[in-house]
């Protein structure tokens, strides 16, 4: 990766195969902390900006921060669709489902990204709509951090993987490997991941989907040589102070 | 170790764990819960006891109880849960026992919301409960600080057998950050040979705030009061920013809006105004001295806060009447940008106050 305008722009390497059995309805779930908001926000844009109609469900009802419906603008900007509770409830963290999350999932047009909440309990959510979800046209992706306490070795993974699936009543189908430390994420942190992800793959039969490589790191990771595909994640869900050129505050409520 | 990815909660109960604290009472609140549901999972594993009370009363009756036994005890829990502890903490404070208590803060006044705050300040600092007492009072800006700060917490609960305040505001619980989990290491405490432990073969311990002889209720005030005049003197943290160079103007900030100060501070440097920060890391003892002395470098000062102004008033009492202290706050669970922090201090810059 020398060419530096690449570096700016690209969103995927070696992801052609990936994208080719892309499925229309796509959940994102994982434990606390694994990013699976900021995995899901980078995953519509990326399919936004390659010309598909996307609509985002914000299905975090288990938490009032740091959730997909803070950048719903930037979102809204690129033409997705948010699905979210109404506006006066946006601050709560009330257990609502809109009826039309489950009218998306129906849809036969466009890609559907489902955010959850963390952990069983926050993958709960799905349960409601769970026989909507065209078993054929779907893929539950496991976010996976291996930085995350409960979540670093193979059994706790497989047990957090096997719990989460059955409280949301999905299958897992992929694992995406999301090991992070926010902003000191080291190409080794990334590795790690893989390895984690390779041994739970072995044992649980659930193929590896994605990994997701902060596009600061693409200097130093070798996203090319990578063995799975890479999807290059620009962070949107920014604390305040890290916010000064880039969110206004009505942007960012947090 | 090598560096975690937690939440603010999480990484508040493994510090806890990991200074001793092994007797943990709860009463479930946003945006703290977490503390209550990492330490529910963790205790089994450590030997210690994980207690959901069926009230905040009772949970501060819990800490008394079991701070009074000798161990360590602690909560957490976000302001209107705090508020339903003040009379127990009054109690704490005036038997003399060492307690740890955590307020994640959530805006209020009354039920409020769950966002964050920092409109706890008074309580934590001016008493909160009834009677002449005083916490000690640690304010995180950071999940890291937060896990740093722990251990002292408890610490000086026991070194000084006085509660001890850990605030930090909703943010604090709620984000992630890459944290590390380091050896701290105290001198030697006295034995608690005070504790209610059983009296075989000795004298027994009382522990009381019932003082119906006015002399001697007087007594324990001044000895409360020797106690913080000695925090006043050993125990005063605080963080300097952009102090070394000259500057026009100092912003006072603690906890998180330290950090968004900071941020403000760099945007201020592009149009060459320079601006320092002092940030409180114990509110009390509060770094008065330290904010004197460096106001008399700056043209004014800025309390920056997420309340209406509590803060404030302790600035304006370092300070006196030798410079102007202004305010700049926001409430309701809003939090300030970088940049309506930059133009507070430029509006003050041209004169025109805000």
């Amino acid at each position: 990766m020398q060419n530096e305008q690449k570096i700016s722009t690209v969103h995927w390497l070696g992801g052609e195969r990936f994208l080719s059995g892309l499925k229309r309805v796509n959940c994102f779930c994982g434990g606390y902390g694994s990013g699976k908001t900021e995995v899901a926000i980078n995953f519509a844009i990326h399919l936004a900006v390659a010309g598909n109609h996307v609509r985002v469900a914000d299905l975090d009802v288990v938490n009032a921060y740091f959730r997909s419906r803070e950048v719903r603008t930037e979102l809204q900007e690129y033409g997705i669709d948010v699905l979210i509770p109404g506006e006066n409830l946006i601050n709560t963290d009330l257990p609502i489902i809109q009826p039309e999350i489950k009218g998306a999932v129906e849809h036969p047009d466009g890609l559907v990204v489902l955010d959850l909440g963390g952990d069983p309990a926050g993958a709960r959510a799905t349960a409601s709509f769970a026989e909507a979800i065209p078993a054929d046209d779907y893929s539950g992706f496991f976010v996976l951090n291996s930085r995350r306490p409960f979540a670093d070795t193979p059994k706790q993974v497989e047990k957090l993987m096997a719990e989460i699936g059955r409280a949301a009543g999905l299958d897992v189908t992929g694992i995406v490997v999301n090991s992070h430390l926010i902003n000191e994420t080291a190409p080794d942190t990334i590795e790690e991941g893989i390895r984690l992800a390779e041994t739970v793959s072995r044992e649980t039969d659930v193929g590896i989907a994605f990994v997701v490589v902060e596009r600061r790191l693409l200097k130093e990771f070798d996203a090319v040589g990578c063995r799975y595909p890479v999807m290059v994640l620009d962070r949107h869900l920014l604390k305040p102070w890290e916010s000064a050129d880039k969110l206004g505050k009505d942007k960012f409520k947090l | 170790m090598a560096k975690v990815l937690m939440k603010g909660n999480e990484a508040i109960g493994e510090a806890g764990i990991r200074a001793g604290g092994l007797c943990y009472f709860c009463y479930p609140i946003t945006p703290q819960s977490e503390v209550a549901e990492y330490l529910s999972r963790r205790m089994p594993d450590v030997g210690g006891s994980f207690l959901q009370a069926e009230s905040e009363v009772a949970v501060s009756n819990m800490l008394y109880g079991a701070a009074g036994a000798g161990v360590r005890a602690w909560t957490t829990s976000s302001s209107p849960g705090i508020s339903l502890m003040m009379e127990g903490l009054s109690y704490i404070a005036a038997a003399e026992l060492p307690a740890v208590l955590i307020n994640i803060v959530r805006c209020g006044p009354g039920l409020g919301g769950i966002l964050p705050s920092q409109c706890d300040y008074f309580q934590a600092v001016k008493g909160g409960g009834h009677g002449d007492y005083r916490c000690m009072v640690l304010a995180p800006s950071s999940v890291q600080e937060a896990v740093d700060l722990i251990p002292l917490a408890f610490d000086r609960a026991d070194r000084y057998r006085n509660p001890v305040i850990v605030i930090g505001d909703g943010m604090i619980g709620q984000m992630m950050e890459p944290v590390e989990f380091k050896e701290h290491k105290f001198p030697p405490l006295p034995p608690k040979d005070w504790a209610t432990t059983g009296c075989k073969g000795r004298k027994r311990n009382v522990v009381n705030s019932l003082y119906l002889d006015p002399i001697e209720e007087e007594k324990l005030n001044m000895k409360l009061v020797a106690k913080y005049e000695q925090m006043k003197r050993e125990e005063v943290r605080y963080e300097e920013y952009n102090t070394d160079k000259p500057y026009q103007a100092l912003l006072v900030a603690y906890g998180t809006t330290a950090r968004i100060c900071k941020t403000a501070i760099q945007q201020l440097v592009l149009e060459g105004i320079t601006v320092a920060l002092l940030r409180p890391i114990t509110l009390f003892p509060f770094p008065e001295k330290k904010i004197q002395e460096l106001a008399r470098q700056a043209e004014w000062l800025m309390s920056v806060e997420m309340s209406t102004g509590q803060m404030v008033e302790d600035v304006r009492l370092a300070v006196g009447h030798d410079r102007p202290v202004y305010f700049f706050g926001r409430t309701g669970g809003v939090v300030p940008t970088p940049e309506e922090i930059r133009d507070a201090v430029k509006k003050h810059l041209t004169g025109k106050g805000v």
